[in-house]
């Protein structure tokens, strides 16, 4: 009775595994990842402040004219310049921001002078393809390694566990992100290495149960 | 006299702690300045360079040539030269409409020496002298290789070895029927066309002296030699690198032997040519540049993460560290504060010598910050529950060290993998994990077993 229930938990776990992933897939087939607005396609402007500039100030600026998905990135040495980002800037929206910020500092540049620039997205393979050869290479010691050192416990379970385990996480970790949409940029590669790393110690730990 | 000892170990800990939390002030030049290391930070954290590369606005730019497909090529160019010359943090973004590309990097002392050779050009080509016939581009190069031949004299000479590729070989074939390439080719020719120069003086010197009917005659032979010259002598093709013009040693099958420089036995002249030799085989190497660009912005961008918000982060991870640490004390009393107490001073020894064995931190050494911390914590969490059931110290570290360990050599793997990945964010976490991990072993056999025992011997 309790090994049936065991199975019919296996089951549901793979079941819940598969939708998941095949979900993942079909939204991001459909979608794509949601990007990080770093990483979006984007307009911005620069605005040539003169003077030490108070990020969290022009932050609230942008914020009020542009909505809460805006960057502000203080530029230069000398952090008298800024670049203003959001998925779009109206031309109105421009002029509001450079006459916002020139009500809280005295700078030269006008709205008229600022012009709207178009920053393309960056692809996620570009963000992302130097993590593949490390992460196949460790893949591959730490195979190597479960092989010699748990060999008697049986090759091919060793080999799928060792394989499917972490390929299983991974793929389950992509897929909410895509179905959530959390915004993909520079905090999931930790997040994969994490469940990389943990997915590789469980296999450790059920082979040696 | 076991008290004092305890008492001296927490000393110590409470004094890394301050030295890692707070520093070390010594007043200079009539300001405080904190001795202890800053922490190396990484691109998304604290700032890095953004370059900007745009096609410039020229008469001379190939309309023709403004394709999405070369955008791409030159992409894959600079992404090549940044990977030759080992960038390890970077993105590179193309605006397909106009072409524009913009390069966001780290910052340090390469960063200069990496934003030079974005734009820098490595294009091959061979053109008639003095015409701008085209002979040979770049498209006909396969790869180069540099190298160097040494005369019995010691003299050096460095050469670049261009290996072309069919289209290349059966030009540089065909050309050379009509056009000297070679360099002592290209020199009997310029010998000869000034030893005709000097006769043609010759011939109007004596022209003037002696008479009209002679003048004639010999004015008549002098056209007559000059075009048979002309007929026999090769026009001469000349090799651009860059917009250097280099001289062709040696044509072997499909590979032209590049002089770079002149032979010389002077160190300096050796490293000079040896410097531009590789700096050549790299870009040539790298890709072709079917478009010319020019870097149109240069900028340090500080990161979007402000201080603040790293600061309250990292008060966040210490207070659930706190909340566990708290637990910890309460379920094992004594053993458990004195553990705690240890733990808070691995975190701190940890965070000190992360700054001294320079590592740069990224988000993804950050993470690997707290999942050091998290093992450290289950390290102690299980010497604890071990010591309550043996009640030998001695024993349960041993039994913890080979039970956790021999499970952590899979992570050790990785982290060495990723350490020597070539990409920042990957190595930042393989060092944390690596020197993270020494520290967990050293550190429990000695710090929290000499606590522990001193607690159990009491």
């Amino acid at each position: 009775m309790k090994q049936l229930k065991g199975k019919n938990k296996k089951i549901l776990a793979i079941i819940i595994i598969s939708l998941i992933i095949i979900a993942g897939i079909i939204v991001t087939i459909i979608l794509g990842f949601n990007k990080e607005l770093k990483y979006s396609q984007t307009q911005s402007i620069d605005v040539y402040i003169e003077q030490q500039v108070d990020r969290n100030k022009i932050k609230d600026i942008a914020n009020e004219i542009l909505g809460r998905n805006n960057m502000v990135e203080v530029v230069e040495i000398y952090e008298d310049m800024v670049t203003i980002r959001a998925k779009n800037i109206s031309e109105e929206q421009k002029n509001n921001l450079v006459n916002k910020i020139k009500e809280n500092y005295e700078f030269e540049q006008t709205a008229e002078e600022t012009t709207i620039k178009n920053i393309p997205a960056a692809r996620l393979i570009d963000m992302y393809k130097n993590y593949i050869i490390p992460f196949a290479i460790s893949g591959i010691v730490v195979l190597v390694y479960m092989l010699i050192r748990y060999r008697k416990k049986g090759i091919l379970k060793v080999l799928t566990k060792t394989i499917f385990i972490p390929i299983i996480a991974i793929l389950v970790l992509l897929s909410i992100i895509a179905i959530t949409r959390i915004p993909v940029g520079r905090f999931i590669p930790v997040v994969v290495i994490f469940i990389y790393v943990l997915s590789i110690l469980y296999v450790v730990k059920q082979i040696e149960k | 006299m076991k008290k004092v000892k305890i008492i001296t170990i927490i000393l110590a800990i409470v004094l890394i702690t301050l030295v890692a939390f707070l520093g070390v002030f010594v007043q200079t030049q009539n300001r405080m300045e904190n001795k202890v290391k800053e922490y190396a930070l990484g691109r998304e954290i604290e700032g890095g360079r953004v370059i900007e590369l745009t096609i410039p606005e020229s008469d001379t730019t190939d309309t023709n040539s403004l394709t999405v497909e070369n955008y791409e090529i030159v992409k894959k160019t600079l992404e090549n030269r940044l990977n030759s010359l080992g960038a390890q943090d970077y993105v590179i973004r193309l605006n397909k409409e106009d072409g524009t590309i913009r390069v966001e990097m780290s910052e340090d002392e390469n960063t200069d020496t990496l934003a030079y050779y974005l734009d820098a050009s490595g294009k091959v080509e061979m053109k008639e002298k003095d015409a701008e016939t085209e002979l040979l581009n770049d498209s006909m190069v396969k790869k180069a290789k540099y190298g160097y031949t040494v005369s019995s004299d010691g003299a050096y000479q460095i050469y670049l070895e261009l290996q072309l590729n069919n289209e290349g070989q059966a030009k540089i074939q065909e050309i050379s029927n009509d056009y000297a390439i070679l360099s002592n080719e290209i020199d009997e020719i310029e010998a000869a066309q000034s030893e005709e120069e000097s006769t043609d003086q010759n011939g109007e010197t004596t022209a003037e002296t002696e008479s009209t009917e002679n003048a004639e005659e010999n004015t008549d032979n002098t056209v007559e030699q000059t075009e048979n010259t002309e007929e026999t002598q090769k026009k001469i093709a000349v090799l651009t690198i860059g917009d250097t013009e280099y001289d062709i040693s040696k044509i072997e099958k499909n590979i032209l032997t590049v002089n770079i420089g002149s032979s010389s036995s002077s160190e300096t002249s050796i490293n000079n040519n040896t410097a531009i030799a590789v700096e050549l085989e790299m870009l040539i190497n790298a890709g072709k540049m079917p478009i010319d660009y020019e870097i149109s912005a240069n900028r340090y961008v500080y990161s979007d993460i402000t201080e603040n918000q790293l600061l309250y982060f990292m008060l966040g991870v210490l207070v659930v560290i706190l909340v566990i640490l708290i637990i910890i004390s309460i379920k094992y009393k004594i053993s458990g504060l004195l553990s705690s107490i240890s733990c808070i001073g691995f975190i701190s020894l940890l965070l000190l010598l992360l700054r001294y064995t320079n590592v740069l931190l990224t988000i993804e050494g950050i993470g690997a910050i707290i999942f050091i911390i998290a093992l450290n914590l289950k390290m102690n969490q299980s010497i604890l529950s071990k010591v309550k059931i043996l009640n030998i110290v001695d024993e349960a570290i041993s039994n913890t060290y080979k039970e956790i360990f021999l499970k952590l050599i899979p992570l050790m793997l990785i982290a060495l993998v990723f350490c020597f990945s070539g990409w920042i964010n990957l190595s930042s976490f393989g060092m944390v994990v690596f020197w993270g991990l020494i520290l967990i072993a050293v550190y429990n056999i000695t710090i929290t077993k000499a606590l522990l025992k001193l607690k159990e011997n009491k």
